[in-house]
């Protein structure tokens, strides 16, 4: 009864959240925008009964990646502090016109193809399942994720590390 | 007595009912009484918390703490509230006007949204989270994203720094924090915090189950909530007041509000994690709660009032390489015990 309210309201939210950061000027501003496009994913995760995803999406996104995000623009120099100006791509409208009119096009063919599965109840136990699953039967690739961000990690620190005349 | 709360909200439900609605509509409007209810003791709670505060920095700084405005000095908060009303709501010229004006705002949301499933006594959650631990984490993260924004909204390059501090920080202290408390969530099976409580009720409480837990947990939420010795980001001498230099007036009652706020919250989980929440003889579990809270609140302050300031270079070096190794040590023998105890039986 009340849950197609809350997904609209959700929904809107995200895009809401997602247009403001596209549109906005200011790129301090997008980010606090990508903040409310995540907290509205996680309302949609919330309002169909899985709270563990919600709150992983709440401390992934929000906690972690947004921050870093708004580390990395404090950190790097923003000369006219205007993404119009500053970004080469934003004056080509007829490119990018094209490039929208086509994805949306292609998306909507893909959507419509998709064989949606039946709505499945939620198990009691998703999170020992996620657990398991993590740790049991795809443990393999999970550790290889990891290995794979720490060389990356690590390359980061190798090519930013200043050249003290070796 | 036990059951007051409980009571109430089954008279609420009921006198809902009998005025004819149903009774998906009496439980949202127990839920909406619950919300309001628990604003109303954060805010009374911050009261309390200001005046401990004066009261023991001044004990333990051989002063008397305020003692003029009212019988020992009660009234002088309420002087201090009425002068911050009255002032002027000023915004630096080269401040971003929405996100200086914003943050004062939504500051105070994440942590009055933690009360929403933590427990206040035993059967009074608002919402019994299968999620509670890590919900508390996910919502107390975004407090990092708002001190942040704060310190660079104002323009100044104080407020910047102390913004920049307090994310490093809370970052970085937040990892220990988690994996402090894994072991607890290994013991029970379960990250909801009523079945945590449950279980330290009938297996004892955790501060004697898992004492390095307790250990590495009550250092690193320390510094979690910005507390000295690890007030860094606002550290009086190098930053004036860190993050919120710029804040005036209302706004700046607004940033101690939820600094107090989030103290009050972290003592409350400490309270429910490691001190068998509610357990207790003869007075009632809310009532033992909130005693136990506050033992952790005096605690904190005693702490603040002892302790010399770390400097930035230690905090980060202790973090990484006693804490963390620390908190993993203690999630390996957990694991082990676990699976030996497991396997004998």
């Amino acid at each position: 009864m009340i849950s197609p309210v809350l997904f609209y309201l959700m929904a809107f939210v995200v895009i809401f959240g997602a247009l403001m950061m596209v549109v906005n000027k200011n790129i301090l501003y997008s980010a606090i925008s990508m903040v409310i496009c995540f907290l509205g994913v996680a309302g949609i995760f919330a309002t169909m009964q899985l709270s563990f995803f919600a709150v992983v999406q709440i401390m992934v996104y929000v906690g972690a990646i947004t921050i870093l995000i708004v580390f990395a623009i404090m950190l790097t120099r923003h000369p006219k502090g205007d993404l119009e100006t500053t970004n080469p791509f934003s004056k080509n409208v007829v490119g990018a016109g094209v490039v929208a009119v086509g994805l949306a096009f292609a998306m909507s063919v893909i959507i419509r193809g998709l064989n949606m599965l039946e709505p499945q109840p939620i198990a009691e136990d998703l999170m020992q399942q996620v657990g398991i699953a993590m740790f049991g039967t795809y443990v393999l690739p999970v550790e290889l994720v990891a290995v794979l961000l720490l060389v990356g990690m690590l390359g980061a620190i190798v090519i930013g590390k200043e050249d003290d005349g070796q | 007595m036990d059951n007051l709360f409980i009571n109430i909200g089954h008279w609420i439900v009921n006198l809902v009912m009998s005025l004819g609605g149903s009774e998906t509509l009496g439980i949202w409007i127990m839920r909406i009484c619950c919300a309001v209810g628990i604003l109303i003791f954060l805010l009374i709670n911050v009261i309390i918390l200001v005046y401990l505060e004066r009261k023991i920095s001044g004990f333990i700084q051989e002063r008397l703490g305020p003692n003029r405005c009212g019988p020992f000095g009660i009234f002088q908060l309420f002087m201090d509230i009425l002068k911050l009303v009255s002032k002027n709501t000023f915004v630096p010229g080269a401040a971003d006007y929405w996100i200086y004006c914003l943050v004062p705002i939504v500051v105070f949301i994440p942590t009055m949204m933690i009360f929403g499933i933590m427990p206040l006594g035993e059967g009074m959650t608002v919402y019994d989270s299968p999620v509670g631990l890590l919900y508390y984490f996910a919502v107390s993260a975004l407090t990092t994203l708002i001190l942040l924004m704060s310190g660079w909204a104002a323009n100044n390059k104080y407020n910047l720094m102390g913004g920049m501090r307090a994310a490093a920080q809370m970052i970085s202290y937040e990892i220990p924090l988690i994996f402090s408390i894994i072991g607890i969530v290994m013991m029970t099976g379960s990250l909801n915090l009523n079945d945590i409580v449950y279980n330290q009720v009938d297996h004892g409480w955790f501060i004697w189950r898992q004492p390095l837990a307790f250990i590495v947990f009550s250092i690193a939420a320390t510094a979690e909530i910005n507390r000295n010795p690890f007030d860094l980001p606002e550290g009086e001498q190098e930053l004036t007041a860190g993050y919120q230099t710029e804040y005036s007036g209302m706004r700046f009652a607004f940033m101690y509000l939820g600094e107090y706020v989030a103290l009050f919250a972290m003592c409350w989980l400490a309270a429910v994690l490691f001190l068998g929440g509610w357990d207790g003889p003869i007075l009632p579990g809310w009532l033992w709660l909130f005693i136990k809270s506050y033992v952790f609140v005096l605690l904190n302050m005693w702490v603040r009032w002892t302790f010399p300031r770390i400097r930035v270079d230690h905090m980060m070096k202790f973090n990484w390489k006693v804490l963390i190794p620390l908190a993993i040590a203690n999630m390996v023998v957990t694991g082990v015990v676990i699976k030996a105890v497991q396997f004998l039986a």
